[in-house]
């Protein structure tokens, strides 16, 4: 199996999926079958063996391959739950296409070209938006501005970083890439300010290109960010990874105070979903391996925490609000299970002992363990989040439903519940996952990590 | 110190940089009306005369194709949603003229300020003024922009400035081609995102209710 392989069959599966886009119900399995077939594709990629490909190296290592396994089990598990809710297939080959897209840049080495194959995997889930949500629309709007434009700044910090190593001068040019490189991070991320437009494409329904982008390209540009660093050294600047810190910590207590405005579920699933990416952006700015950790961390759950809430917010139209025309046994347990889903996920998210409470805990000791100050502007974000979620509860009660179409919305049941366990079983698992990650990053970044020392003397947020 | 190389000659020439100021503040005001992809299409196709003494004729191909073909997407998913749209889009008012009209003036006097002060100093007049032109109008149309069509021009103004400073860089061919397959995604997005608009664009009334798909 070749490594440029998994990215020309996840590119022809999209194809074949867009063939057959207007027979809904066969892209909607095709969708599910592809990603679960180029998981499996994955999990068998050798590694540490390069192939020259488009005059580019294609390789891969032992932290990519867990990753690739990781995007692609998890863009199936959107298919799957997309499948089950949404009225349309539209979202099948556009995600297949970013998922393709995504593999090439963990595939090349980190260099100009990975780093610009990665907003054109951005932009392909524009194509996710459907007619008739006017919001949604903008706020991809947004999103494609903030992920094309930073692109323009790639090519220069790359051609500097090759200049200083060419000419043997590594005095300023690390340090002009690393700030060059600064503004795609954050944009990449959609954290602070560019976090208004996944807020907005996720408001009046959730949608699946939202969910995808936050159940899977954080985690790849989390992994992107730390093999760029672990090949250059130089661009852990500590002015950068201070001002990437400070952009994390205002999206973290401004998305949580602001969950508690919103004015429907999906938007404080949103809401919520941006303030855990904050902390968890501060803990891979502070530079020391329990901080990285720790980050890595809130994704897995945040990961785990976002399917749920997306399944339960699926079902919730059709099983889980009130239904007085409903006289089967099991229809109370029906509209409990959803509601719990999403409370669970929504806690899970504000860094409830469930969720990502140990990953936070592993940040706030890599950043300031003594201050309170820290402690307290999280928690003020995860009351907000938490009175969010008793409103968007309450409206999920007393929501009207739709007519049920038997077995299928018994099926995204089974998938929520499979989803809660899924999350309780990660957060049982903490220490496991720890290790996992220590693992992970060791084998990911060995020398990103060990000057750690050098970020003591920055303040850190 | 960081230090860019200076670009060729042909970038000096004045016709060419004032054609594009007039041009992008010309696209600014007029962004809102179907017939902005004309004057689109010009704005490129200035950017693509800069190039042609510069760049090796693959890569100024492979650009002349890329641009050309973003302003053909844009220009079919314009004259569709014309086409499906003209007995009810409303016609955007003097009002919205006047103030585009302003932003550009507001534009133009940027660009000219930029040039006069020290900020871009480390570049030749001409390539400055050019860089600077399509960025600020650049951000003037993003900040305007109503929907999916407005945003992507504005973007493309971005990758139009990208390509004359990456004169000075001397990149890849590679790195040329990613950036023309660039340019023609984000132009298809664009139009995908004009499709799904519905009528009246970002601005139609909200669904009534609901949370879930």
């Amino acid at each position: 199996m070749q490594p440029h392989g998994l990215t020309l069959l996840s590119l022809a599966a999209a194809g074949a999926v867009a063939l057959f886009g207007k027979r809904r119900a066969p892209a909607r399995g095709l969708g599910v079958v592809a990603a679960t077939i180029c998981a499996w594709y994955a999990s068998g990629l050798q590694v540490d063996k390069g192939v020259l490909f488009l005059g580019e190296l294609w390789t891969l290592d032992s932290p990519g391959r867990t990753l690739l396994v990781f995007l692609y089990a998890a863009t199936a598990a959107l298919f799957a739950i997309g499948s089950l809710s949404a009225r349309e297939a539209s979202f099948s080959a556009p995600l297949l296409t970013s998922a393709g897209l995504l593999s090439a840049a963990l595939l090349l080495r980190p260099s100009s070209t990975s780093f610009l194959v990665l907003p054109m995997a951005l932009v392909a889930v524009v194509w996710t938006v459907r007619e008739g949500t006017p919001p949604a629309n903008r706020g991809a709007s947004l999103f494609l501005a903030c992920t094309a434009i930073p692109a323009l700044l790639v090519p220069a910090a790359f051609t500097m970083l090759e200049r200083s190593a060419m000419s043997g001068d590594a005095s300023a040019a690390p340090e002009w890439a690393a700030w060059l490189l600064l503004l795609p991070a954050i944009l990449w991320l959609t954290i602070f300010p560019s976090d208004g437009a996944l807020r907005l494409w996720n408001r009046d329904q959730p949608s699946l290109g939202a969910a995808y982008l936050w159940v899977v390209k954080d985690v790849v540009v989390f992994y992107l960010l730390l093999k760029l660093w672990g090949q250059h050294p130089g661009l852990r600047d500590p002015a950068v990874l201070t001002t990437l810190g400070a952009v994390g910590f205002v999206t973290a207590v401004y998305n949580g105070v602001l969950a508690a405005a919103q004015p429907t579920p999906s938007a404080v699933l949103a809401c919520a979903a941006m303030s855990a990416l904050g902390i968890a952006v501060q803990g891979l700015a502070s530079g020391s391996l329990d901080g990285v950790i720790g980050g890595l961390s809130m994704l897995i759950d945040r990961s785990a925490a976002v399917l749920l809430a997306v399944a339960a917010l699926g079902a919730g139209k059709r099983v889980g609000a009130r239904d007085v025309r409903d006289t089967s046994p099991f229809a109370e347990w029906r509209k409990w299970l959803v509601l719990a889903g999403f409370a669970v996920a929504a806690l899970a998210l504000a860094g409830a002992p469930w969720g990502a409470l140990a990953g936070r805990q592993r940040v706030l000791n890599a950043l300031e363990p003594s201050s309170p100050f820290l402690l307290l502007a999280w928690g003020a974000g995860s009351a907000g989040v938490s009175l969010g979620l008793a409103r968007a509860v309450w409206t999920m009660w007393h929501c009207e439903t739709l007519p049920s179409r038997g077995h299928r919305d018994d099926l995204l049941l089974v998938l929520v519940l499979g989803l809660l366990l899924l999350v309780l079983w990660v957060a049982l698992r903490a220490e496991a996952m720890d290790a996992l990650l220590s693992e992970w990053v060791s084998a990911l970044a060995p020398s990103a990590l060990a000057t750690s020392d050098c970020f003591a003397a920055a303040p850190m947020l | 110190m960081l230090t860019v190389p200076v670009p060729p000659s042909s970038l000096r020439a004045p016709e060419l940089l004032n054609a594009l100021v007039l041009c992008s503040a010309l696209l600014v005001i007029v962004a809102d009306r179907p017939w902005s992809v004309l004057m689109f299409l010009a704005q490129r196709l200035i950017v693509i005369a800069v190039l042609r003494f510069l760049l090796p004729l693959p890569l100024l191909v492979s650009a002349f194709v890329a641009s050309v073909a973003s302003v053909g997407i844009v220009a079919v998913s314009e004259g569709r949603r014309l086409l499906a749209e003209r007995h009810t889009r409303p016609i955007p008012g003097l009002t919205n003229l006047a103030f585009r009209a302003g932003a550009a003036v507001l534009g133009v006097l940027v660009v000219e300020g930029l040039l006069r002060s020290s900020a871009v100093g480390l570049l030749p007049r001409a390539a400055a003024g050019a860089l600077t032109a399509l960025v600020v109008c650049g951000l003037l149309l993003l900040a305007l922009a109503d929907d999916g069509v407005q945003f992507g021009m504005g973007i493309l103004m971005f990758a139009d400035a990208g390509r004359l400073l990456y004169l000075s860089f001397a990149p890849g061919p590679e790195v040329w081609g990613l950036w023309a397959i660039l340019d023609v995604t984000v132009a298809l997005a664009a139009a995908h995102l004009l499709d799904t608009a519905g009528p009246g664009g970002h601005d139609a009334r909200r669904p009534r209710c609901s949370h879930t798909g």
